[in-house]
């Protein structure tokens, strides 16, 4: 099932391991970490997202599918 | 000991060469001319220091005319191959450590059967490497302290992370180039080479840890395989091969090439 919304949720302790994971959907912004990038077909990351989400160590990342 | 100079002006376009014979501790003669002052100041305490460093350099040198035969010996021919193949590509790095080890899809399939045992247990497993060996290591938890010197416990969770991608990218069993440079890469980022100029972290530690994992490992899944030897030895041996290999790539970029 495809991903139709994604965002950020709780204490971000910035290991940048998401953006690594899924860098077309995600941006790394200093000082306030890992961003949704604006503007980007969420769906077709899916895979790479659900992927991040699940090495979060903080369980940081949220999705609606 | 015979020395000959050019010297070359590039101010004045002018370009003087001569011979001379000298009185060093590595031999005697004389010393003529206009290169007399060049020559004493090169005879500084800083030649002498590189005279001693490499003292082949003040042997009389044999002509680069001789060839060296090595190569057309055929089994030195292929070696010298497999050293050139395997330092340029990593899969036939890969493919060449494979085979001496003897890592063989059946041990690929011992470490995928390891998953259903490992995976269940993972998160206890990485809480014991790094909540407790870690940053109860004297040496080993530098890298996991603040600049108060406290444990910082954000750091730590970062890097737990990644070694549980790190275990979980082992557990998929694809040894493909993706693979092979991730674990370069892990190890590269250990060394002041590529993103961060300013780590340097010990190989002793590297093996250290390395090895703390593997018996930790060996030990857990003798546990869990207690009824079971053959299966034991199975998953044991493959990720004893595994473990060899992964070193290897992991410390290419902390060793020159010739090394």
């Amino acid at each position: 099932m495809k991903i139709n919304a994604v965002w950020f949720e709780g204490d971000c302790v910035k290991c940048a391991m998401c953006i690594e994971e899924a860098s077309g959907a995600f941006d790394f912004v200093v000082e306030a970490g890992p961003q949704v990038k604006p503007d980007i077909d969420i769906t077709s990351f899916t895979e790479e997202i659900k992927r991040a989400a699940g090495l979060c160590p903080t369980q940081c990342i949220k999705y609606n599918q | 000991m015979l020395i000959v100079y050019t010297i070359s002006d590039s101010n004045n376009g002018l370009t003087l060469q001569g011979k001379a014979i000298v009185k060093t501790e590595y031999g005697t003669g004389i010393i003529s001319n206009f290169l007399k002052e060049e020559y004493q100041s090169m005879n500084s305490a800083m030649a002498n220091a590189y005279m001693k460093t490499f003292p082949m350099e003040a042997e009389k040198k044999v002509s680069a005319g001789k060839r060296n035969p090595v190569l057309d010996i055929p089994e030195f021919n292929n070696t010298w191959n497999i050293y050139r193949e395997t330092s340029l590509d990593i899969m036939k790095r890969y493919e060449y450590m494979a085979q001496c080890v003897d890592f063989t899809d059946k041990d690929t399939e011992a470490i995928r059967e390891s998953k259903d045992i490992l995976a269940p247990h993972l998160e206890a497993i990485l809480d014991h490497i790094y909540w407790e060996k870690l940053i109860n290591d004297p040496w080993l938890s530098k890298w996991f302290r603040d600049e108060t010197g406290k444990i910082s416990k954000e750091y730590v969770t970062i890097r737990r992370a990644r070694q549980r991608r790190f275990i979980l990218k082992i557990l998929e069993c694809k040894w493909d180039e993706e693979f092979w440079n991730f674990v370069r890469w892990v190890g590269a980022v250990h060394v002041p080479i590529f993103g961060f100029e300013d780590l340097y972290i010990p190989v002793r530690l590297n093996l250290a840890l390395w090895g703390y994992i593997h018996q930790y490992l060996f030990n857990f899944l003798a546990e869990q395989l207690k009824d079971d030897p053959e299966k034991l030895r199975r998953i044991t041996s493959a990720w004893t091969k595994l473990f060899w290999l992964i070193i290897d790539v992991y410390h290419i970029d902390y060793f020159a090439p010739w090394m």
